[in-house]
């Protein structure tokens, strides 16, 4: 049983940087992501076939969620949020198809909640203005608070990226354990592991597909109010 | 070489991972949310055009309905002006017919009477020239027969106008 939990390594180049599963899955879902949406998009008419009318549902469902979480005036968003709700789903069930969740690597989810927290503070410069955005964010409501301000905006994406990341990394490890566990016990006096067909699905069920859709949307969520909130300070 | 990263470990795949997300954002952008938001909105403009326009249909058929239902309204009251006016031009017609009948009635009915007249005057004198001449005969014979055949005849025709215009005439 392989007891080592970080992501595997699978090119290193010579001065030392190298590139992780996580990545090159990432790369996987992206090339998926991408035909998919090709497929879906081809030949749109303005009377939706089936695969047209799937797209058309699901961008309809993203643009809604922005419109109610960020409010009407900041659809633009969608393409981003779209993409960050899509590739997290996706990204966090992929531990069902036996591969590493690229989002069971700190690497992934720091990336996308520093790409958050570039955002929030980005969007809420360009907006209020630099002082705005000092006033707004941390000499609010008094100078005071000032320290503890700055200590909530940087604990943002930390907790974002670490919630996800523990999420999806506490089922993967639960359920490598799980089929450890399952295989050894099982092995010993049966020659077929039979146990690790059915038993894990249940497990599966709740770490992968419920913890994971649930995460992708607390992550998304949380991106999409802290941005616009941001922006309205 | 080690094979596996730490669990809790940053690396340049940090980085690697900022930039595969950004180019995927551009990617579903390009293919998935641009595409479908374009034709979500060409759909929202085609169904509202296609709404103005069957008002704009609607309005016109409802403007064209009213000229019509006026123009059928003005026809009738033509219409009736027109049977009026031939049931007056028939009825004097008829009565131009039957005035002209009933002159026609009476002067056929007058030119009989003319003619019964004169029928009856010829027969009459006919029947008398006949009489005169039968009694002329007789008497002719009752007398004898030197008797002045002009002055005879005289009396004789003077006797039956005398009892014969009353007779006759009854």
């Amino acid at each position: 049983m392989n007891t080592e939990f970080g992501a595997h390594k699978i090119i290193e180049f010579s001065n030392g940087v190298f590139i992780t599963e996580t990545v090159i899955n990432t790369w996987i879902i992206m090339a998926l992501l991408v035909i998919v949406s090709i497929i879906l998009t081809r030949n749109m008419k303005l009377i939706p076939d089936g695969k047209q009318s799937a797209a058309e549902i699901l961008v309809g469902l993203m643009s809604s969620l922005v419109g109610s979480s960020m409010g009407k005036d900041k659809l633009r968003y969608t393409p981003y949020m779209g993409t960050l709700m899509i590739y997290l789903v996706v990204a966090n069930l992929w531990g069902l198809t036996g591969l590493r969740a690229p989002t069971a690597d700190l690497n992934t989810t720091f990336a996308l909640s520093l790409l958050t927290f570039v955002m929030i503070h980005s969007f809420s410069i360009k907006k209020n203005g630099v002082w705005g955005w000092v006033k707004g964010t941390f000499l609010s409501p008094i100078a005071p608070m000032a320290p503890l301000n700055l200590i909530s905006e940087l604990a943002t994406p930390v907790s974002l990226a670490f919630r996800l990341f523990g999420n999806i990394t506490g089922g993967m490890i639960i359920m490598t354990l799980l089929y450890g566990a399952l295989g050894s016990i099982f092995s010993s006096f049966l020659p077929i592991p039979i146990f690790m067909a059915g038993i894990p699905a249940v497990f599966h069920g709740y770490f992968d597909v419920f913890a994971g859709v649930l995460q992708a949307f607390i992550f998304t969520m949380l991106t999409m109010v802290f941005v616009s909130m941001g922006m309205d300070d | 070489m080690e094979v596996y990263t730490g669990l809790v470990s940053f690396s340049w795949n940090i980085v690697f991972q900022v930039i595969n997300f950004l180019i995927l954002v551009a990617l579903l952008y390009k293919f998935l949310f641009n595409p479908v938001q374009k034709m979500l909105e060409k759909r929202k403009n085609t169904i509202a055009a296609d709404l103005n326009n069957a008002a704009e249909k609607s309005a016109q058929a409802e403007a064209l309905k009213a000229d019509y239902e006026k123009k059928i309204k003005d026809i009738n009251v033509e219409a009736d002006a027109i049977r009026r006016e031939a049931r007056r031009q028939g009825e004097e017609r008829a009565q131009e017919i039957i005035t002209d009948a009933r002159g026609r009635y009476d002067e056929i009915l007058q030119k009989a009477q003319v003619e019964s007249d004169r029928e009856r005057r010829n027969a009459y004198n006919e029947l008398k020239d006949s009489i005169t001449d039968m009694v002329l005969d007789a008497a002719g014979k009752v007398i004898g027969e030197n008797m002045d055949d002009e002055l005879n005849e005289k009396l004789v025709v003077k006797f039956i106008e005398e009892a014969g215009d009353v007779k006759w005439q009854n």
